[in-house]
């Protein structure tokens, strides 16, 4: 079974495999979106995602060190690692005091922040391919970068919380905060009015037209949502 | 020292490898903390760069099992964090007082 999914967060992508594996469906591989699932028996695994330290491989150390502990690599993509282990076998958690999910959550931070400032590179890029140069295909890249970069920004606010959430338990003083996230009604927005622009003219025009007022009313909404205040 | 760093120093004050150093400190903390797989690769990598803890003997026969051991300077720090922690212990009983 193949299933497509699109998560820029590992604690809801292990949440789901979870989820899956209870209901008899291990994954087997991944690309680019597209999880290959394979039949076990419910609740045969309990899965964790890691984030390694070098791209597309882990080192001979690591594979001995999880191997040594009945921890089977599943596969590796990017600095993702998605790892199981039979839940007969035991409890499986990764980070298990608030200073290493500390330093955890940083490196993925990191690895975010480098990610999104290159999604904004190539947002100018093709915003000046899109409106100077006057590409069509340029302004539907810009948008989908666009979607891609609001996707990028909402993940660095979450972490920025959970990091500050550890760090606070760190210290053994908390306090409340809000914290803000851009609403997916803009990615919908966004992504909407890319698939209207990509659109041939030939295309009858009013259902262009109603495309595009759908998603500037989308964005319209997602821009009123992301100025609410909300508890993390 | 976090807890995981002082107890993994204290179950390697004699060769252990990776899973043994985990049941070693289930046992001493009667299961209060059970060290998860990514905590304890990233603190036995520190802990080896910082020389506090070294390559005991990796076993060629079958599957290798690499054992680590403490070093003298892992000694000491483990040492020193130890009075600190009798420091912080003796004083805490100031807050019996006046009471």
């Amino acid at each position: 079974m193949i299933r497509f999914r699109l998560y820029f967060d590992k604690d809801k992508e292990t949440a789901w495999l979870n989820e899956m594996a209870a209901q008899g469906w291990a994954v087997k591989s991944f690309f680019a979106g597209f999880f290959q699932f394979e039949t076990c028996e419910k609740g045969e695994y309990v899965y964790q995602i890691d984030f390694g330290s070098s791209f597309f491989s882990a080192s001979e150390d690591y594979r001995e060190f999880m191997r040594e502990q009945g921890i089977e690599i599943v596969l590796i993509w990017g600095y993702w690692i998605i790892l199981r282990k039979k839940a007969s076998a035991g409890n499986f958690d990764l980070y298990t005091d608030a200073s290493s999910s500390l330093e955890h959550y940083k490196k993925i931070r990191r690895m975010f922040k480098v990610v999104t400032i290159t999604e904004l590179i190539c947002l100018f890029i093709e915003l000046y391919a899109g409106f100077v140069a006057g590409s069509r295909v340029g302004v539907a890249g810009a948008l989908l970068i666009g979607a891609l970069f609001v996707g990028c920004v909402n993940i660095l606010v979450r972490l920025n919380g959970r990091i500050r959430q550890l760090q606070e338990e760190l210290d053994g003083i908390s306090s409340v905060k809000t914290c803000r996230t851009l609403s997916p009604l803009i990615v919908s927005g966004l992504l909407l009015n890319s698939v209207a622009v990509l659109m041939e003219d030939a295309v009858v025009h009013p259902v262009k037209r109603v495309i595009q007022i759908a998603a500037i009313i989308l964005m319209l909404c997602g821009l009123a949502m992301t100025c609410r205040d909300k508890k993390c | 020292m976090t807890e995981a760093v002082y107890y993994i120093l204290l179950a390697l004050r004699k060769p252990n490898h990776g899973y043994g150093i985990i049941q070693e400190v289930e046992r001493l903390t009667g299961g209060r903390v059970a060290l998860g797989a990514g905590t304890l690769y990233g603190a036995i990598q520190t802990l080896e760069k910082k020389m506090w803890i070294e390559i005991y003997s990796v076993d060629t026969t079958s599957r290798k099992k690499k054992e680590y051991v403490i070093t003298d300077l892992g000694r000491a720090a483990f040492e020193a964090e130890r009075v600190r922690l009798e420091e912080l212990l003796k004083n805490a009983e100031l807050m019996g007082e006046l009471k």
